[in-house]
């Protein structure tokens, strides 16, 4: 080959690889554009929800998220940080450039201390090392800044729920809030002493300044319902009224359901009066049976009272409070069933003061555009507490009729309900009564409404929430119920399945005869039985140590008699060309 | 077509006709088995992620120890000649070496296969990742083979060839750990880079056509350059 024609060859060679090089450099910078996404796992955890990525790409300004997590965390938190990562690089794609991502394991003094700066603790967690646990401190957070604001995720314990608490982070830093209102004019009592706790000075209006401070991503407006209610309230509470409702004000409410508004009624039969720590409670009619006589629900004007409930201090002769159970104030538990609706989501139990039961008619049964849940009852050792004037007043001795149990206190309606007020003509002669019938509302709700009945609204008004500024982790099973129960009625749907993604990977079947001993063990202690547990004691043992000597044989297996298969393998092959050669003539 | 697969199978033999093959998957196993189980029931966990995440670093010195030999040693011996003046193309060497080599791969994923196999019997195990999880494997592997091929083409001494691979493919795979020393700017070319930024997505169960593209764009890119290497011989 002359040079002339090398030098030629050499320039098409560059020229080729240049070209390949450039078309290979088109398909990926193509395939940012069109490209396609399947995830794979099961319940679709790296596919972020509708709403996080709606908030995640609306993100007009840089948000920096900072994740701070030591190297060395034990388990569980050391999966935590990898399905942390992976959560954070799906808000980073979704974001188109405004989220940009730093992982900083905090070894450093400067690390340290700017993840204390960003409200990101340091904390505590016990390590298995060889046969003892010691503790061993660390750092699992997340901070983000936005416009000059920081808000933190202080310490990550579990992932459960962790896109939701981040969604929240995000949509309250990014001030996009949906509106919701509480329904004003229908409370007259001033705020009185709680005898449970005195929580909140009185103050005027429905008494939900607490419960407003804790929905930092809601515009809560306080409105009234004796005009058209606006459309674009994504639910409208109405919080233990005790002035009854007219007409008017009852189309106007059923009008904004029918045309697609979510409500929810929390209480409305009862008076309690608290005064001077001796409550005393009375029924009350405000007229919203009305509207719920239509959808299959009725709010009695009696008082549940149950076995399981709260206490609160009992004044004694020597002037000392000192507390005694409360049945008016009963502690409901949710079923496993219960615990899956979204306004139960992670509530073992919950408080529920002075609350009417509820009757369920099957007025909707044949209705198959309305579902309807049961979400809290009583126990079986609950009764009902009746009469003009029940008294309150926290004693050690309450006078139990026998229990009747147990009393539905709060159910879920969703679905397209049909108009309390459809084709019915006003039920008054009054004079609002003409105007009243001209409110017209669609025969069935428009689209699929939420609406939420509880036999009180006690639980979220000023009386017995802690102060807000405490924080949501200090405030237990009240304000989780009651944010739950807005987040359900306003939220987009898919935020609401957020809250309900389970994320860890199943943690190892135990073997069923160690979960039978166990059982046993259990029963037996209730019993006072020593010795079926002795027994049920030995037979657990027995039962770990083969579980022990399984988890043993699947190490070894793996770990040692592949590798001793392979090499087999290859020492059968290498005998067998072997034998092949040597039986080789030329 | 033809040619390329009679050379693939003739290497893929070759690879199980010497204990190279045994040691490489033996040791890959060993090591592997020691790692992913000892802490798997402390973790508690019906998962295997975390055995790609040691298979990742593992493929490392492994890829380039599968394809140190592929072209180096045949020019050493002075066979590469040999097999070129056969009627095969350049480019059919080329692929069928790189084609044997990830047969091998191959059958050091299924050997691997047995540990979610197991996982699966003692706990609920989610499939879905177990497979992206390989085809994350076989891509980034093959990634590595094809840099190794490449390697291999440009010398005549193995250990050269297997530090050559060794070292591209660890800056692949390394570099996104410096990613916050960067400047954003620079960060997010850098990132796209890596190994690991487009690995992880498809390990944990993530199958998108971008990583897809990434991963073979890469293979493409090596086997073309190790062809035109392979071919300057002739005018360099």
């Amino acid at each position: 080959m002359t040079k002339k024609q090398q030098a030629r060859a050499a320039k098409e060679s560059a020229a080729f690889l240049l070209l390949v090089g450039g078309i290979l450099i088109l398909i990926n910078v193509l395939g940012v554009f069109f490209h396609s996404r399947v995830d794979t796992t099961d319940k679709q955890l790296f596919s972020l929800s509708k709403g996080s990525l709606h908030l995640a790409s609306t993100l007009k300004d840089q948000m920096e998220i900072v994740a701070y997590f030591s190297a060395d965390l034990p388990p569980p938190h050391n999966a935590t940080e990898r399905y942390v990562r992976d959560l954070l690089l799906e808000y980073k794609d979704a974001s188109h450039g405004k989220i940009t991502l730093r992982f900083v394991h905090p070894e450093k003094d400067e690390d340290k201390q700017a993840a204390e700066r960003d409200n990101v603790p340091r904390v505590q967690d016990q390590k298995l090392e060889a046969d003892s646990f010691s503790v061993q401190e660390g750092y699992r957070g997340l901070a983000f800044h936005y416009l000059g604001d920081t808000r933190s995720v202080g310490h990550i314990d579990s992932t459960d729920g962790l896109e939701y608490e981040i969604a929240q982070l995000i949509k309250e830093m990014s001030g996009e809030k949906v509106k919701i209102a509480v329904l004003d004019g229908h409370n007259e009592a001033p705020q009185q002493q709680n005898p449970m706790m005195m929580m909140q000075q009185p103050q005027g209006g429905p008494h939900m300044n607490s419960i407003k401070g804790y929905l930092p991503t809601y515009d809560v407006q306080e409105i009234r319902a004796d005009k058209e209610i606006p459309a674009d309230l994504k639910a409208l509470l109405i919080v233990q009224p005790e002035i009854p409702f007219t007409e008017q004000e009852l189309r106007y409410i059923n009008q904004y359901v029918m045309r697609g508004g979510s409500l929810a009624i929390f209480g409305g039969a009862l008076k309690v009066d608290m005064a001077g720590g001796a409550p005393t409670a009375s029924a009350v009619d405000v007229g919203l049976n009305k509207l719920l006589d239509k959808w299959g629900v009725r709010l009695e004007g009696k008082l549940v009272a149950d076995a399981q409930c709260g206490r609160a201090r009992m004044q004694t002769s020597l002037g000392i409070p000192l507390p005694v159970p409360y049945p008016p104030v009963p502690v409901v538990s949710f079923t496993e069933y219960q615990r899956k609706h979204p306004a139960l989501f992670k509530l073992d139990q919950v408080g529920l003061p002075y609350s009417s039961p509820l009757t369920l008619s099957d007025v909707l049964k044949s209705d198959k555009l309305v579902k309807r849940t049961l979400l809290a009852n009583s126990t079986k050792q609950s009764w009902l507490m009746e009469g003009p004037s029940i008294e309150l007043k926290p004693t050690d001795r309450w006078r139990v009729p026998g229990y009747s149990g147990p009393y539905v206190m709060a159910v879920a309606l969703e679905g397209k309900l049909p108009s309390a007020f459809a084709q019915a003509p006003a039920s008054t002669p009054e004079a609002n009564a003409n105007a009243a019938s001209d409110i017209k509302a669609p025969e069935r709700a428009e689209k699929p409404v939420h609406v939420l009945v509880f036999g009180t609204g006690y639980f979220m008004r000023d009386e017995f929430l802690p102060d807000p500024s405490r924080g949501q982790r200090e405030s237990g099973g009240a304000v989780a119920l009651a944010l739950n129960a807005i987040d359900w009625l306003a939220q987009e749907s898919d935020l609401i399945e957020i809250r309900a993604k389970s994320v860890e990977d199943p943690a190892l079947a135990v073997p069923m005869n160690v979960k039978e001993a166990e059982a046993t063990i259990r029963r037996a202690v209730q019993e006072q039985d020593e010795a079926k547990a002795d027994k049920a004691f030995k037979e657990r043992k027995q039962a770990m140590a083969a579980w022990d000597q399984k988890k043993s044989t699947y190490r070894w297996a793996n770990t040692l008699g592949l590798p001793i298969l392979f090499a087999l393998f290859g020492l059968s092959r290498w005998r067998a060309r072997k034998a092949r050669k040597a039986g080789m003539q030329l | 077509m033809h040619r390329t697969l009679t050379i693939a199978k003739r290497e893929f033999r070759g690879y199980f006709n010497s204990p190279a093959a045994y040691i490489v998957v033996c040791l890959f196993l060993i090591l592997m088995g020691f790692f992913f189980w000892n802490p798997f029931f402390l973790i508690n966990r019906a998962s295997v992620r975390g055995m790609y995440d040691l298979m990742s670093v593992l493929l490392l010195p492994t890829m380039p120890a599968l394809t140190m030999g592929l072209l180096a040693e045949e020019k050493r011996t002075g066979t590469i000649e040999i097999l070129l003046t056969m009627p095969v193309k350049d480019g059919e060497v080329v692929v069928g070496k790189y084609l044997a080599a990830l047969g091998l791969l191959a059958v050091l994923l299924l050997c691997t296969l047995a540990y979610p196999l197991s996982v699966s019997t003692l706990g609920r195990l989610d499939w879905g990742p177990v497979f992206t999880g390989y085809l994350a494997l076989l891509l980034e592997g093959g990634a590595m083979l094809a840099i190794g091929v490449l390697a291999s083409s440009w010398t005549d001494n193995q250990l050269i060839a297997f530090f050559t691979s060794g070292i591209i493919c660890f800056a692949f795979w390394v570099v996104s750990r410096f990613l916050p020393f960067m400047p954003q700017a620079a960060a997010s070319v850098v990132e796209w880079l890596s190994f690991d930024y487009h690995y992880q997505d498809l390990a944990r169960g993530v199958v998108d056509t971008r990583n897809v593209f990434y991963f073979l764009s890469v293979i493409g890119f090596s086997l073309v350059l190790a062809f035109r290497s392979l071919e300057s011989r002739r005018w360099s």
